[in-house]
């Protein structure tokens, strides 16, 4: 490489302080991100999505889960644009006379929470496991990992459905509507840990023999700090794009589950509810009702993954 | 007319923030028969000239301007098809890295035979049959039997002559080697120059040395280039350029180059580059009311029994791992290993690579156990059978330099924090304001300045990396200092900076020092006493001048008489007055 001292400061040279906001703007990043437009509108649109979903509650032209707004005479109204469509109820309604528009964007915010919350938690639990697999070795690796091998020979959906039938099973009946968000979320966080426990171990175990982790034990820095203070902020690239590449995932599998009546109550529906309640009038010609949150859940998937795929690329620089 | 000729040759290399000009305009010419030596430090732009040369620059460098003519024909504007048919069977190339480049799935003489029949067009069978002679020629024993072996099968200097052979088969005119030494040892390294050396004369081969080491050049070259940021600031014969450089830059860069003739006090300072510190303004640090020099509990005491000992070390690897216990497999990387450190002195461990001098540095560290024997440190025992875990305190005490600039740093903290964590760490600091006016002072006397501790490892360079290292290392109040291999990354000025500044530090902190180098005239410029490590055991232990005046061991004179020297070392080297002797009777040039 030609001058690999350009960066060098000289000493003694003023290191002018730049804000947080001009480094993020001027890093490699932000200029990789911004020179890619497909990334760019698959990011503007999840945002968009998400920003809706939250907002619910304020921009939802009606309540569907307030009874007294709901008049079954509206019942599978169609979108708007065809004939017999009113212009209150822009994607039509369904069976009991809900406005689509407004469910799906109360269903997002549902399938988004438990998306985000079980990655948050595998990421927990992986990354934990990771670290101290990759850094520690020797049985406590073995045991892990085994473990992880094991849960990586099922299909993710299977261990969900496996992990969820036991904790409904073991669940009072009674508590088991207003735990299963709960249930939902420990399921799917639990089924997906995997992936990151293998990713961590592998960057933890490069970083391990760096010297940088040598001078830290010299000093007589104990192995918690080592592995949550030196090495993860080291292993956090990995990491971010598992975890983005990973919501699309769990936002599915959320579906799934709800899809197959195991997911969240009928009360607080999701994407997956939603699709699910639809299947039924697909063939009776009322396609919106299914159609319109199938739309959206792959529209979100995908551009979730679009960012994800664009974050692993420009993390990873051997990629080219 | 020249075999290769370079006409105002400007590379430059275009980034999102600028265009980094790597060459700025150099003419250069190599005739048949002729080494041309480039040398330079790192960023100088040589290894540019010669991937430009071969037309192997990547994308986004290109050639910017001026003219590469080899024998007569313009290689910078032929086509990619032209270009490959020259490549090879008329330029060879040598790399630095011998295992990257020869394809590990194919055999040593299927891969030479193969270069062979594509530039000669000769029948397989005859191809190989040349191969074989051809490692022969090269020095490889019994090569019909090596020829059917693959890569790795080669020890590090075999595969860098396999190499050699396959950048020769094609019979080519210029043969370009970039830095083709520089991963081998020493006693390697020595036969390997000599080979080059011989084939070039006697196939009349042109060829161009790329390489920082000035004894390289010395060895091998007849006319030497020296560059300087993208330029070229002197040519000549080498023995002229060497024993009388002219140019400003040279003469620093010759300076620099530890000597093994003479026991320098300190190098002398020449500085050419831009980002060197300036030795004047340095603070001495007052032991008495400094910082360094308060110490925890106890007054340093004035103790006449060494400050380290070791005795017996060996430290057995595990190669080959089993449940059962019979079935494992190790190997000692170090053998019963004994020897003593004396408060305030330095005392060096040299040998190649594998000897086990890193080993012993790690166990003495603590981070490794030994196998078998002792350590103590200031009589207490520290590793073995009698050892209790290592105390805080004395962990403090004991504190080591690395070798790899980059990678010993942590690249997610500030130098500050870097520096403040051990101070908090070992709360020898009331408050973490304290703390951080600790880490400001420390960077200012490793020459850095205080702003340095707002910044991230990436935006210093190796050198000024290594003095963020050496400050963390003081910033614990260390007493004993194991520096491994602390300037081999590192450029020969900016390597001179760094032995000079942990010089200063010693004599200033009353530091000891061991101090681990796979080369001798930096281990003559340092130490007091010299252990020489050969496969896991000291084979000599010397005062250094002793040992490097009358080395006693076989072994020790085969490594004093294999180091490449500088010719013209017993020439004054344009640092007046600063030597302790001149002109010490030279054994070898």
């Amino acid at each position: 490489m030609p001058d690999t001292n350009t960066n060098a400061v000289a000493p003694g040279a003023v290191i002018a302080p730049k804000g947080r906001w001009h480094r993020l703007r001027d890093s490699d990043l932000a200029h990789s991100f911004l020179s890619s437009p497909v990334t760019v509108a698959a990011a503007a649109f999840a945002m968009l999505m998400i920003l809706a979903s939250l907002g619910a509650g304020l921009i939802a032209p009606h309540d569907p889960y307030d009874m007294a707004s709901i008049d079954i005479f509206d019942a599978m109204l169609p979108p708007a644009w065809k004939d017999g469509g009113e212009a209150e109820f822009l994607l039509g309604t369904d069976a009991i006379g809900r406005d689509v528009l407004s469910t799906i964007l109360y269903g997002s915010r549902m399938s988004i929470f438990i998306g985000v919350t079980s990655v948050i938690l595998s990421l927990a639990i992986g990354v934990t496991a990771g670290l101290f697999a990759g850094y520690r070795g020797g049985w406590i690796d073995a045991v892990i990992m085994r473990i992880a091998e094991i849960q990586l020979s099922l299909p993710t959906i299977l261990v969900a459905l496996l992990i969820n039938g036991i904790l409904r099973a073991i669940a009072p009946p009674s508590t088991l509507d207003s735990i299963a968000i709960l249930v939902l979320i420990l399921s799917i966080g639990l089924s997906n840990w995997v992936q990151f426990a293998r990713a961590v171990r592998a960057s933890t175990m490069v970083e391990r023999g760096q010297e940088y982790i040598l001078a830290a034990r010299l000093i007589g820095i104990g192995g918690m700090a080592i592995m949550f203070r030196h090495i993860l902020p080291n292993v956090m690239g990995p990491i971010m794009v598992i975890a983005t590449l990973n919501l699309s995932g769990a936002i599915l599998t959320e579906a799934t589950l709800s899809f197959l009546g195991v997911g969240v109550p009928p009360t607080q529906p999701s994407l997956g509810t939603l699709i699910n309640d639809g299947t039924d009038y697909l063939f009776s010609g009322s396609w919106w009702i299914t159609i319109f949150p199938g739309a959206a859940l792959a529209l979100l998937v995908l551009t979730v993954n679009l960012v994800g795929d664009w974050l692993r690329d420009a993390l990873n620089p051997t990629l080219g | 007319m020249s075999l290769l000729e370079l006409r105002d040759l400007k590379i430059h290399f275009d980034t999102r923030r600028r265009t980094v000009e790597a060459v700025r305009g150099i003419d250069l010419t190599v005739e048949r028969g002729e080494i041309l030596g480039i040398v330079g430090e790192s960023g100088a732009g040589k290894s540019t000239i010669g991937n430009a040369i071969m037309g192997l620059l990547e994308p986004p460098g290109r050639i910017a301007g001026g003219e590469v003519i080899f024998d007569g024909a313009r290689l910078d504007t032929m086509s990619e098809k032209q270009r490959r048919h020259i490549r090879g069977a008329r330029i060879g190339m040598i790399f630095q890295d011998p295992m990257t480049s020869l394809n590990p799935l194919l055999t040593v003489g299927d891969q030479i035979a193969e270069t062979i029949c594509r530039h000669s067009g000769k029948p397989r069978a005859t191809a190989m049959r040349e191969a074989v002679a051809f490692l022969g020629e090269v020095g490889i024993p019994e090569p019909e039997t090596r020829a059917g072996e693959y890569p790795h099968q080669f020890s590090g200097g075999m595969r860098q002559r396999v190499v050699i052979t396959l950048a020769l088969c094609a019979d080519p005119d210029l043969v370009i080697c970039d830095e083709p030494t520089t991963a081998l040892d020493v006693s390697v390294q020595a036969q390997i120059l000599d080979l080059l050396r011989r084939l070039c004369r006697e196939r009349n081969v042109g060829a161009i040395f790329i390489t920082h080491d000035m004894g390289v050049i010395s060895e091998v070259t007849d006319r030497v280039a020296v560059m300087y940021q993208g330029r070229v600031v002197e040519t000549g014969a080498t023995a002229s350029v060497l024993a009388r450089p002219r140019h400003a830059y040279s003469q620093s860069l010759l300076a620099a180059v530890p000597r093994s003739d003479v026991r320098l006090d300190r190098f002398p300072q020449l500085d050419y580059r831009a980002d060197g510190e300036d030795p004047s303004t340095r603070k001495v640090i007052d032991l008495s009311t400094h910082w360094l020099g308060r110490r925890v509990g106890e007054a340093a005491t004035a103790d006449v029994a060494p400050l380290l000992q070791a005795e017996g070390l060996t430290m057995r690897f595990v190669s080959h791992h089993s449940v059962v216990p019979s079935w494992r497999r190790s190997f000692a990387a170090v053998r019963d290993v004994s020897f003593d450190i004396r408060r305030g002195e330095t005392f060096g461990l040299v040998g190649e690579s594998g000897s086990g001098k890193s080993t012993v540095a790690r166990m003495i560290a603590g981070l490794y156990e030994p196998s078998e024997g002792r350590i103590f440190y200031d009589r207490t025992e520290i590793a073995g059978p009698g050892a209790v875990a290592m105390q805080p305190r004395t962990r403090q005490q004991i504190q080591m330099i690395f070798q790899d600039p980059f990678s010993s740093l942590n690249r997610r903290k500030r130098v500050g924090d870097i520096l403040t964590e051990p101070i908090r760490h070992h709360r020898l600091a009331a408050s973490r304001g304290e703390a951080d006016a600790i880490a400001a002072d420390l960077l200012d006397h490793v020459g850095l300045g205080a702003e340095a501790a707002r910044a991230y490892p990436h935006e210093f360079s190796g050198g000024q990396r290594q003095r963020i290292s050496i400050a963390r290392a003081l910033a614990t109040r260390p007493q004993f200092l194991i520096c491994d291999e602390p300037t081999s990354a590192l450029d020969v000025s900016i390597q001179a900076q760094i032995l000079n500044l942990l010089k200063n530090l010693q004599q200033e902190l009353g530091l000891t020092l061991l101090f681990i180098s796979h080369d001798l005239p930096v281990i003559r410029q340092m130490c007091d006493r010299v252990g020489v490590m050969r496969s896991g055991e000291i084979v000599e232990l010397a005062p250094a001048e002793q040992l490097f005046k009358a080395p006693a061991h076989p072994y020790t004179r085969e490594l004093l008489s294999l180091m490449p020297r500088v010719v013209g070392e017993d020439v004054d080297r344009c640092a007046e007055g600063r030597q302790a002797s001149a002109g010490t009777a030279q054994t070898k040039c």
